[in-house]
């Protein structure tokens, strides 16, 4: 047993963490190597590709069309998940329970399907495949998310702070403003951060509702069907990095604002 | 922000509409719940409902000057070709073994982390694990086309160390896929049985010692328990996203590891005509998806709940 | 003491209040008018409704039926940002991203005033409640007494016509409470506000309050003056709750104008009919109830005369309380100087003069 505990756990611990980080040391690796193919060993070190994969054009066009997705679809999602949270937090009993279930359930289901069902659908919207339909679709795959994150912290708030407010002579809209809002905003952070980092990485979503102009993760999709370059290698390495640094930073704000509201509360 | 909100309440109109704001339950009830309400009804359920109908109809877009015919027949064409079935059934014996899998490998580092580990290095350690998990599916799986391809790492390291002139053939397979697949699960798994054990009391553990429980015991006796609910959904959030997998399949997989989530994209990939018989392979997949795991959720749970009456 | 001058010029007046849940009514038909410039109490039991009559009071809470009136004008139907009266809540519901400054500044800030005179209130008040320096601090950084005292300036600095208090020392430790009691007192006695404070402690209620309503089921039993309240309870249920009483049952066996002649275990007393305090005057052949405290009886005989064997004795510093059993099997508390010597199992004599016993019509409740 203690052979177990202090040789194979942690053995096996190390090992994962290997697993998780030897493929995207290679990735980035490979991003150096000076030639049109991914192969190994890497003899000719470069940075030309980390330099110029920038300048692509269609690598640009895509990122850029996927931040305008990621801002636009976090916008949608915020604006209906916000009164969500507000709306589930009212109700009670059943009707909460049911509420509750068909705001999450569309986080549950194949996302391939979901995929479809709003490709088929979004035709009655008078919408085309395009860059607003994958943002209303990421938003719909966001939205559980932030009503979730929302709702936490909304459950965990002393409801005599807004019966104060009220009391000390604030009306619904300056209770919102400078009451609510203030307490939701780490929460709120949270949920743009995850909202945000979830769109991007979306393909199935961006596959299926996209039109022509193809955001990242459909563009690398497409290129690597047709093989492997060390250019994508580098821009994929810049991306991951970009997105995990927002994603751990978002974490670490989580988790440090959550400890300070642990006191106070 | 403020003094601009208390100057306007000087206006009758805006102090009428915030005060009938504060006074009608009603009024309150309609502002908060417009847009969710709307949300839900148009881009929740009507989606699926129109999925629904699709899939009964004889033909989608419906031909000018043609009336309406609804048929069972997109659902019988599921069980006519074997091509579907065999994907059918490839998508959910994956699914299940994946789950088992990344339970199997997930477990000992969640245990690791929250049990073992000195408590002041956990979220550090924690973090580490969590920090590939915003990495886009397709990156990961180009990743792994880097390490596992003819040309790749892993066959460059086996030739250099002289195991084999050969390349083994390791991409496009299930393999490829399977590693792919778990470096994208372990972390649905990761969180939720890690905030279980996290929960357990190490008292617990001492307490079951003292009375004499021998190792395996204790992690059959208390351990497994307290675990089973974060297990549970872990198992329930792999399964569900494995089963819906489109990219990774198509990128790391190969011909003979065809799933069902790909055998819907591409019908829906030909034309327009084949969306009733995709709406009603989606709607296949959905319930036994659903049904499966409801299965498992109710299987684990109803030992619960005997236990606790 | 109370003022009667004071007394008659009302700051709120309730009408009427009823408020139910489901179908468990939580204010039961309360009317009740607070005199200006007076510290009234309503205490109770936890879910006697005295929390929800003072959300009812402020808007938070909207009854079914009965009126508000707060000088003189009824405010049933204001919104409640718009009630000229504030709380202190029971968890102080501090506003934890405001500093205290801007937390004391709010009501005022809400009512437009310029920002250099919210400055100047925020800082008058925290010289008030004696917290003068800690206005850039947030309220995560402070005690739980100086908490308190935020949570009062807040409440104050819109300069209402009366102040309610919910609870506000249930959280504090005991020799904190008791500092704050006197405190409380005094800033209401230096503001001359009208406050109306909320407890289920009946210390509390009896050191700072001028008048109590002592409340029970959503009703209000008896409004006094803390002596009236101890000293002439309305029913068994304020006797037992506001202090220790002895409730001794016997029966009315003769009146004769201002003497009643009650029979106990046998014995008969006469007790002056001005000791009834029960609003019904007991009728001959009714069952009434004796209410002694424990510090009215006397050693040695002489009065009404107890005797009985000691039983329990537990010693409480200032004083020792004895458990008396008589020979009738009825059990007494009593109140010894602490240099009492008498051991458990000795038989002692009491005597209690007749005019320090409550005489309520009401027969006693099945136990």
């Amino acid at each position: 047993m203690m052979r177990l505990r202090h040789f194979a756990l942690p053995a096996i611990f190390w090992l994962f963490v290997a697993y998780l980080f030897i493929p995207i040391i290679v990735m980035a690796a490979m991003g150096f190597r000076d030639s049109n193919f991914v192969a190994f060993p890497i003899q000719n070190w470069t940075t030309r590709w980390y330099q110029s994969v920038l300048f692509d054009k269609d690598i640009a066009q895509s990122l850029w069309l996927s931040l305008k997705v990621a801002v636009v679809s976090t916008l949608i999602a915020l604006a209906v998940g916000l009164p969500s949270a507000f709306l589930v937090a009212r109700t009670t009993g059943i009707i909460r329970a049911a509420l509750v279930a068909i705001i999450v359930l569309p986080a549950f289901l194949p996302v391939i399907v979901s995929a479809i069902a709003l490709r088929m659908f979004i035709g009655q919207l008078g919408l085309e495949t395009g860059p607003t339909a994958i943002a209303i679709g990421h938003a719909a795959s966001t939205i559980p998310f932030v009503v979730l994150m929302v709702l936490t912290r909304l459950n965990a708030m002393n409801p005599n702070i807004a019966d104060a407010a009220r009391n000390l002579g604030a009306d619904d809209v300056i209770i919102f403003t400078r009451i609510i809002l203030p307490y939701l905003a780490p929460a709120l952070f949270g949920a743009v951060m995850f909202a945000m980092l979830l769109s991007f990485e979306d393909f199935v979503r961006s596959f299926f509702l996209g039109g022509f102009e193809q955001t990242f993760p459909v563009l690398l999709f497409s290129k690597l069907r047709f093989g492997l370059d060390p250019g994508l290698a580098a821009i994929s390495t810049l991306v991951l990095l970009i997105s995990t640094a927002i994603g751990l930073y978002a974490d670490h704000f989580l988790r440090r604002r959550r400890m300070k509201n642990g006191i106070m509360s | 922000m403020t003094r601009l909100l208390v100057w306007l309440r000087q206006f009758g109109i805006y102090r009428g509409a915030v005060d009938l704001y504060a006074r009608s339950g009603l009024f309150r009830g309609l502002v908060i719940a417009f847009i969710p309400v709307a949300w839900i009804l148009v881009l929740t359920i009507a989606p699926y409902a129109q999925m629904v109908l699709i899939s009964f109809y004889e033909r989608y877009p419906l031909p000018p000057d043609q009336t309406v015919e609804f048929t069972f027949r997109h659902y019988g064409s599921f069980a006519e070709r074997p091509l579907y079935l065999t994907a059918f059934i490839r998508s959910f014996v994956f699914a299940s073994l994946m789950t088992a899998l990344t339970l199997i490998v997930v477990f000992p580092v969640a245990y690791f982390i929250s049990k073992v580990a000195p408590r002041g290095q956990r979220t550090r350690l924690l973090l580490l694990v969590i920090a590939p998990f915003w990495i886009s599916e397709v990156i990961r799986s180009f990743a792994w086309m880097i390490m596992l391809s003819n040309s790749g790492a892993v066959n460059s390291l086996i030739a250099w160390l002289g195991l084999s002139a050969e390349p083994f053939e390791m991409l496009y397979t299930n393999l490829s896929l399977s590693i792919g697949v778990l470096y994208l699960t372990s972390l649905y798994m990761l969180l939720p049985v890690y905030s279980a054990l996290e929960k357990i009391d190490s008292q617990l553990l001492d307490a079951a010692a003292n009375l004499g429980a021998p190792a395996w015991k204790r992690f059959t006796r208390i351990i497994l328990p307290l675990a089973r609910d974060g297990i549970v959904s872990g198992c329930t959030l792999v399964f569900l996203l494995v089963i819906g997998l489109y990219a990774m399949p198509q990128l790391l997989g190969g011909p003979g590891t065809t799933l069902f989530a790909a055998t819907i994209g591409q019908i829906f990939s030909k034309a327009g005509d084949s969306w009733p018989q995709g709406s009603a392979f989606s709607l296949i997949l959905i319930g036994a998806a659903l049904g499966y795991v409801g299965l498992f959720t109710v299987l684990f749970q109803s030992r619960r709940r005997r236990r606790a009456s | 003491m109370i003022s009667q001058a004071a007394g008659q010029d009302t700051a709120i007046e309730l009408k009427g209040i009823v408020k139910s849940y489901g179908t468990k009514r939580i204010v039961d038909d309360v009317s009740l008018t607070i005199g200006r410039g007076l510290f009234v109490t309503l205490l109770g039991p936890s879910g006697c409704g005295k929390s929800t009559l003072l959300r009812i009071i402020v808007g938070l809470v909207t009854p079914e039926a009965g009126q508000v009136v707060v000088e003189g004008r009824d405010i049933s139907r204001d919104v409640p940002h718009s009630r000229p009266i504030k709380m202190v809540f029971q968890d102080y519901a501090l506003f934890p991203h405001m500093t205290v400054a801007e937390n004391i500044g709010f009501g005022c800030e809400m009512k437009g005033m310029k920002r250099d005179a919210i400055a100047a209130r925020a800082q008058e008040l925290l010289a008030l409640v004696r917290l003068p320096g800690l206005g850039g601090r947030y309220p995560d950084e402070l005690s739980g007494g100086q908490r308190q005292r935020v949570a009062l300036a807040r409440a104050l600095a819109p300069n209402p016509v009366s102040l309610l208090l919910d609870e506000p020392l249930g959280a504090l430790d005991l020799n904190l409470r008791e500092e704050m009691r006197r405190e409380l007192k005094a800033i209401q006695r230096r503001t001359g506000k009208t406050f109306v404070f909320v407890t289920h402690d009946q210390d509390e209620a009896m050191s700072m309050s001028d008048l109590v309503a002592v409340m029970r089921n959503g009703r209000i039993e008896q409004l006094d003056a803390p002596e009236r309240l101890y000293a002439r309870p309305a029913n068994a249920f304020v006797a037992r709750f506001v202090g220790t009483a002895n409730m001794l049952a016997g029966r009315l066996i003769k009146e004769d104008g201002q003497s009643l002649g009650i029979e106990m275990d046998g014995r008969h007393f006469t007790l002056p009919r001005s000791r009834v305090t029960s609003q019904r005057q007991p009728r001959i052949g009714e069952v009434v109830q004796l209410v002694i405290r424990p510090e009215a009886f006397g050693f040695g005989a002489g009065g009404l005369e107890f005797s009985g064997q000691i039983e329990e004795r537990t010693f409480l510093g200032g004083r020792v309380q004895l458990r008396l059993r008589t020979k009738d099997g009825r059990s007494l508390l009593v109140d010894a100087p602490p240099h009492n010597a008498e051991g458990l199992g000795e038989t002692i004599t009491l005597s209690l003069p007749p005019d320090r016993l409550a005489i309520l019509a009401e027969e006693p409740a099945e136990a």
